[in-house]
Parts: structure tokens; C-alpha cells; sequence
């Protein structure tokens, strides 16, 4: 069944309205850059609203959403000219919490320094609070694969902050 | 410092709330607008519905080519045209075409999988079959199914004034599939980049008809292909100075009361002449010994 584009285009804005903080929030987590985060979101969500009618049938659009942008993330992420590193970043702003610049920078640094598959897997597993299927589904491999990749990111980020609290 | 990394550890508490922390975007604008944003999605829409609809295009273009392999049984007269290549004067074109009557029908009422084998050796009336590939000329097939009894390939060149008709008939009971092929020259009437929606007049069929002998029913049809612009309405046969009117019954011309030719022995073939109308009256098919 068709969806007329004025009601389309009024369930899809009050969807972006409520969700696109959280997916510029996920997508930052992926890449550790505000500015392409931004980017993805919009290529997710002009995708998003191209199958609109079908995942809002099927009450699908915030996995939609979410898978979406993580696979333009690692499309990109697998294109030549996207796999320069950011190894500096100015602080963005105090953190919530009691933590310091110091810590969100070196949160960020921690989280930054994490493979792809890796940081999205433990991203998705901790922070969007996935279960292991469902960060396999997304991620398109066996729960096996993302026990170990969150093990391993896990792993990473205990080191990388521990040589932080050493060093600082 | 968050007071639960001092041990090293890391629980999935830990995690979720680092990850929050990170990810704070307190006081930064959201720079997608959302005018913007349903822009680009309407955008995406038309431009996707363009490409589905040139996809479907091609797919369409696609499924009318590859329909020569599947022969549509139970729509009765269905035409395929398709392009071809293969050298039309060749021998070997009727002889390849004869190779459809190797495939025994495995009963009365065929079944798909037999035509599809008795067009996958058609199929090859589209390789080179001469020993001079370079002699290949661009042909046109088509094929017709007019009942489920018999699949018909019309085969031409439209740069030369010859075709070839071959005939399958899948209903015959005998250790093969009765094959009738020719390597016709059009009349000149004939247009042969028209040829695609001429009808193939089928009248060779040398089997015994299914009426009684004794009511003078000896051949249900007479020797020779041909192609015709509209369908027949009329025929006519004309031998010993005679002319009769064919009855045309379900579609197959029955020729009554005519002595069966093989009780002729030595003589020569008899002179007939056979002519075909439209519904208009017009004379479509004039096959006389003339222009044999």
C-alpha cells in the first residue's frame, strides 16, 4: 500500500526530530568526528526516507537507522582516501560525569584508537545496549566474531587508559 | 578521573557510561536541516523510481529474448522474435533445423522441458554452422507455438530474400517428432524486414487426417510453408483443372477427396496450385507450379 508524501513526510520529520541527536551521538562514536558524523546521519536518513513507507510498516526504522548508518560508515571507512587517522582533536567540551577535558579527550583517543569493526561492535554492544545476535546482525558476522572482537576492543581501551592513568 | 577504571577493570557500566561521556553533544547545533534533509530524500525517491523503471525496462527487453528458450505452452499462437546470426543460405541452417525432430516427444502432450530441448537445439541455428564464420549474417527467429502440438521456427534474413520454415510437431507418436523444414525464397510481394508479423502458413503436413478414409479423407494437409501478412480466412486447391474449396476446421485446412498421392507411384507430382485470402479477400499466398 502506498504512503502520500505529506503524511510520509510528516512521520519522517517527527522521527528525525526525536532521534537524530542519538544518531549523530552513534555515528561520532564510529567515526570521532562531529563534522562526518553529521555527514552520515544525513546519508542515513535520506536513505531512511526512501524505504520509509516499507520499515515504518514494519516498525523498523530506529535498526534501520542505526544499520544504515553503521554500513556507510564502514563503506567509507574502507575507501582508500577515508583511512587517514585523526591523531589530534581539540577538546570538544566539559564532560558530563565529573570528568575532565583530560579524560573525554582521552576517552575519545581510547575509543578512536579502536579498529572499525572493533569500535563499532563494542559501540553497539555498550553503548546502543544491543545483545550479541543483534550486534552480529548488524555487523553482518557470527556472534562468535563479535564475543571476540568485543573482547579484544575491551581489551584495548583498558590498556589504552591505563598507560592514560600511568602517563597522566 | 572516573573512579572505576583505577583498577584496571572494565564493566559494561563502565562502557555504556564512557561511551556516553564521549559522545556529549551538549550545546552543538544540529546542522542537518530538516527542509533540507526531505529535499534529499524526495530527490532519492524520483531519481530511485527512474532507475526501477529503466531496470524494469530492460529486464522486459531481456525476457522477450530469452523467451525463444521457453516457448509459452499454454497461450496458443504466441510469436517470439528474436535476432539471430547464422548464415541463412547455408545447408547446414536446414539441416540444424532437422535436428529439432531428434527430440521424441515423451508423450502425447509435451512437455515444456522437450520444447525448451528442442529449441536448445534450434539455438544452435544461431552459431556458426558454416566452416566460414566470417559469412555470418545478421538473421531474425521466430518462433510460433500454434496449438500444443507443434512449434514453429521461422528463420530469415531480412537482407536476402530467402527463409526457412521448420516445424516441429510434438503430438506425433513415432520415434521422433515429425520435422518439416525448407529453405523458401520469399515472393517478391513479401517485405523481408516486415517478415517478423507474417503469419507461417504451415501446409505440409503429410499425416493420414483423422477422419475416415471412406469419406474420401486422405491428407489432412498438403505439401509447403510459406508466410502470409494477415491471417487466412480462405484456401483454395486447384489440381486437374479442379479448384477447390478447403475447409478450414479448428485452424487446419482439410483437403478431402483428393486421391492420395502415393497411390500415383511413378507418376509425376501432380500440378497444383494452392491459394490463400484474407478475411479481405486479398490474395496473401499463391503457390502454384509456376513460382515453385
Amino acid at each position: 500500500m502506498g504512503m502520500d508524501g505529506g503524511r510520509r513526510a510528516q512521520e519522517f520529520s517527527e522521527f528525525v526530530s526525536a532521534r537524530r541527536r542519538h544518531l549523530r551521538r552513534f555515528a561520532y562514536l564510529l567515526c570521532s568526528d562531529w563534522h562526518h558524523a553529521e555527514d552520515l546521519v544525513q546519508t542515513a536518513l535520506t536513505k531512511l526516507y526512501v524505504a520509509w513507507p516499507r520499515i515504518r510498516q514494519e516498525g523498523t526504522e530506529e535498526a534501520y537507522a542505526r544499520q544504515t548508518l553503521l554500513r556507510c560508515h564502514l563503506d567509507e571507512r574502507r575507501r582508500p582516501w577515508r583511512r587517514e587517522s585523526v591523531t589530534a582533536e581539540l577538546p570538544e567540551s566539559a564532560l558530563p560525569g565529573g570528568l575532565s577535558f583530560e579524560d573525554g579527550d582521552q576517552l575519545r583517543a581510547a575509543i578512536r584508537s579502536l579498529p572499525d569493526r572493533q569500535r563499532a561492535a563494542v559501540v553497539l554492544r555498550y553503548w546502543w545496549g544491543l545483545s550479541l545476535e543483534e550486534t552480529a546482525q548488524d555487523l553482518g558476522c557470527s556472534v562468535g566474531t563479535i564475543k571476540s572482537q568485543t573482547s579484544r576492543a575491551v581489551d584495548r581501551l583498558r590498556a589504552a587508559l591505563a598507560e592514560d592513568l600511568r602517563t597522566g | 578521573m572516573n573512579p572505576d577504571l583505577k583498577d584496571g577493570d572494565l564493566s559494561g557500566e563502565d562502557l555504556s557510561r564512557m561511551f556516553r561521556a564521549a559522545a556529549d553533544d551538549s550545546g552543538r547545533p544540529f546542522q542537518i536541516d530538516d527542509l533540507d534533509l526531505l529535499a534529499r530524500g524526495r530527490r532519492r525517491v524520483r531519481w530511485r523510481r527512474r532507475t526501477i523503471s529503466a531496470v524494469a525496462a530492460a529486464c522486459g527487453v531481456g525476457l522477450v529474448a530469452a523467451a525463444v528458450y521457453v516457448v509459452p505452452w499454454n497461450s496458443p499462437s504466441e510469436s517470439t522474435t528474436v535476432a539471430a546470426k547464422a548464415p541463412l543460405d547455408n545447408p547446414g541452417i536446414v539441416r540444424e533445423c532437422a535436428r529439432m525432430a531428434e527430440v521424441r516427444p515423451p508423450d502425447v502432450v509435451p512437455e515444456p522441458q522437450t520444447v525448451w530441448m528442442a529449441f536448445h537445439h534450434g539455438r544452435r541455428l544461431r552459431s556458426p554452422v558454416s566452416a566460414e564464420p566470417d559469412t555470418i549474417r545478421p538473421m531474425r527467429v521466430r518462433t510460433t507455438v500454434t496449438d500444443q502440438s507443434g512449434v514453429t521456427a521461422l528463420l530469415w534474413d531480412p537482407r536476402s530474400k530467402a527463409h526457412v520454415v521448420c516445424n516441429l510437431d510434438l503430438l506425433t507418436r513415432e520415434n521422433a517428432a515429425t520435422m518439416l523444414s525448407t529453405l523458401d525464397t520469399s515472393p517478391s510481394s513479401v517485405r523481408q524486414s516486415e517478415l517478423a508479423e507474417y503469419t507461417t502458413v504451415d501446409y505440409a503436413r503429410s499425416r493420414p487426417c483423422r477422419g475416415d478414409a471412406r469419406d474420401g479423407c486422405a491428407w489432412e494437409l498438403w505439401f509447403g510453408h510459406g508466410v502470409v501478412p494477415a491471417e487466412v480466412t480462405r484456401v483454395t486447391f486447384a489440381a486437374a483443372g479442379e479448384t477447390q474449396e478447403v475447409p478450414i476446421v479448428d485452424g487446419r485446412w482439410v483437403l478431402r477427396r483428393f486421391e492420395d498421392p502415393a497411390k500415383q507411384g511413378d507418376q509425376p507430382q501432380p500440378s497444383y496450385t494452392i491459394r490463400m485470402y484474407d478475411a479481405r479477400g486479398r490474395l496473401v499466398l499463391d503457390d502454384n507450379p509456376n513460382n515453385r
